[in-house]
């Protein structure tokens, strides 16, 4: 197991972090919630700058605060509002990276950067954003780490450059002894890369699911009030009053569509199921 | 640490505008009298001092400093680095400062570098690095622009205190020329006792900085 965390407790004045997750080589994993759920606070944890309450986190089966350097260096991190000084230039980066990474690929670096139309002698502040989010993958992916730990990675960017940076995302996967942690607003980038998914709400993991399943058992059942009377409900997971009913969540969909063919039975998407279970009551 | 000098140093080239305002002026100081080149060394020496200070703002601006510590360095190592960035910078400053001192001494036929100023150059490096183990825990614990005002409380209340304790000693009946006289006094009767003191003084104020930064930066959260 590459990452493992065990009831991490953080405790902040109006905010608790009481999270478990692991990842396995080869993998990518999820991590989605809405803004303040934790999922910063958890990468933050994860990477010792912030210190924990209680639980344990475990880092290429090591805890995580008795990283060597040579650990560290195994690992990749890309933060949503934090990078190099933005007025270092690329080409000054260069030599930092250098000097701190042994498998630093400089010749790739250049080349990748040079391939994605960054300038190596403009300053980070005057880039883009997403030129900008395009050069904190890059430099995650300069030295061949084993664990890319990924917070909002394409947040701002277009559709072109966010299909760039996922497509840099995939090629990494190709090794297996890789794996990926990551976070994104964006449900369908990660319904199109990770193997699982946590949904994190109020600091808890509320619900762990493989991508495959939640994308084809879970459903989002739509029904007036008559046929929610007669639902059978012991496969509802939460229920959402609206105007013309309710809508309910449901991990069984193939069971409502065969014994309730009347309804509407929505195919699951991230976003359904992230709504039903944050604003729906848990049945 | 490598990488981070080698960052820091990159960060401090962007003054350089800063750099060559301070040749320029240095230039025009020693020019305009011969007695300025002690004047010149120091406050060269103090400018190039104070790039650890502007390193740290730079770390922590944009919150570029939770970045680093994502990079293989521990928290350990950035202190150590710090303290390491401020000894090169003031010997830079100080190599630099003399260069100048002894090329316009040279062109204007003039010695403006005399044998006894090396042990004031020493002693203005030494103070500097007193200074830097007194500033380098309060700017880590309250960062770059609150460390300089937390920096300013600090000399005003070490002002106040030595206004405070000469106070007291008159009160003795103890004056400041006295103090003065005895330290003349001391230092003369044991000048080759009072270099390597000094050096002992420093080291054992850098190391108690030191052990103090490691603490406050081993607490932070980033």
């Amino acid at each position: 197991m590459i990452l493992e965390m065990k009831n991490v407790l953080k405790q902040y004045d109006n905010f608790k972090l009481d999270c478990s997750l692991s990842l396995d080589a080869g993998c990518v994993t999820g991590l989605i919630g809405q803004n303040g759920a934790g999922k910063s606070t958890t990468f933050k944890s994860i990477l010792d700058l912030i210190h924990i309450d209680g639980g344990e986190i475990n880092v290429f089966g090591k805890p995580h605060t008795s990283l060597t350097n040579r650990d560290k260096q195994d690992i990749s991190i890309v933060l949503a509002d934090s990078g190099f000084s933005g007025y270092l230039t690329i080409g000054k980066i260069i030599p930092v990276m250098s000097a701190m990474y042994d498998k630093f690929d400089k010749k790739d670096f250049t080349e990748r950067c040079n391939r994605f139309g960054l300038p190596l002698d403009k300053q980070i502040k005057e880039f883009s954003t997403g030129m900008s989010a395009k050069l904190k993958v890059l430099v995650a992916l300069s030295h061949d780490a084993k664990l890319l730990i990924l917070d909002e990675p394409t947040a701002g960017l277009d559709v072109v450059a966010r299909d760039e940076v996922l497509n840099m995302l995939r090629d990494y996967m190709e090794d297996e002894s890789h794996a990926i942690l990551i976070s994104s607003h964006i449900s369908t980038d990660l319904e199109g890369l990770c193997d699982d998914i946590y949904f994190i709400c109020d600091g808890k993991v509320i619900l762990h699911e493989d991508t495959d399943v939640l994308l084809s058992d879970y459903a989002s059942l739509k029904v007036d009030e008559k046929q929610y009377e007669k639902l059978d409900k012991k496969y509802i997971i939460s229920v959402l009053k609206e105007s013309y009913g309710y809508r309910c969540l449901t991990a069984q969909k193939q069971f409502y569509l065969e014994n309730y063919p009347d309804i509407i039975v929505e195919k699951g998407s991230i976003d359904d199921i992230i709504m039903l279970k944050v604003k729906g009551e848990t049945l | 640490m490598k990488g981070l000098l080698i960052k820091d140093f990159q960060l401090s080239l962007l003054n350089i505008r800063m750099l060559v305002i301070i040749c320029v002026v240095s230039i025009f100081i020693t020019s305009s009298s011969t007695g300025s080149a002690s004047f010149v060394i120091s406050y060269v020496t103090i400018i190039f001092f104070m790039f650890v200070l502007t390193s740290i703002s730079y770390d922590e601006m944009d919150h570029s400093i939770s970045f680093l510590f994502t990079l293989p360095i521990s928290r350990k190592t950035y202190v150590r680095e710090k303290y390491v960035f401020s000894l090169i910078c003031g010997m830079i400053g100080l190599v630099f400062s003399t260069a100048v001192c002894m090329v316009v001494g040279a062109v204007k036929n003039v010695n403006l570098i005399e044998p006894d100023m090396i042990p004031a150059a020493l002693g203005i490096y030494l103070t500097l690095l007193f200074i830097v183990a007194l500033m380098l825990p309060i700017q880590l614990k309250f960062g770059g622009d609150n460390g300089r005002i937390a920096l300013f409380i600090v000399f005003g209340v070490i002002f106040v205190a030595i206004i405070i304790g000469s106070k007291i000693l008159e009160h003795f009946n103890i004056h400041e020329a006295d103090i003065i006289k005895f330290l003349d006094l001391l230092l003369s009767s044991n000048t080759a006792l009072a270099i390597p003191g000094f050096i002992l003084l420093v080291l054992a104020a850098l190391g108690i900085s030191y052990k103090i930064s490691v603490k406050i930066m081993e607490h932070k959260a980033l």
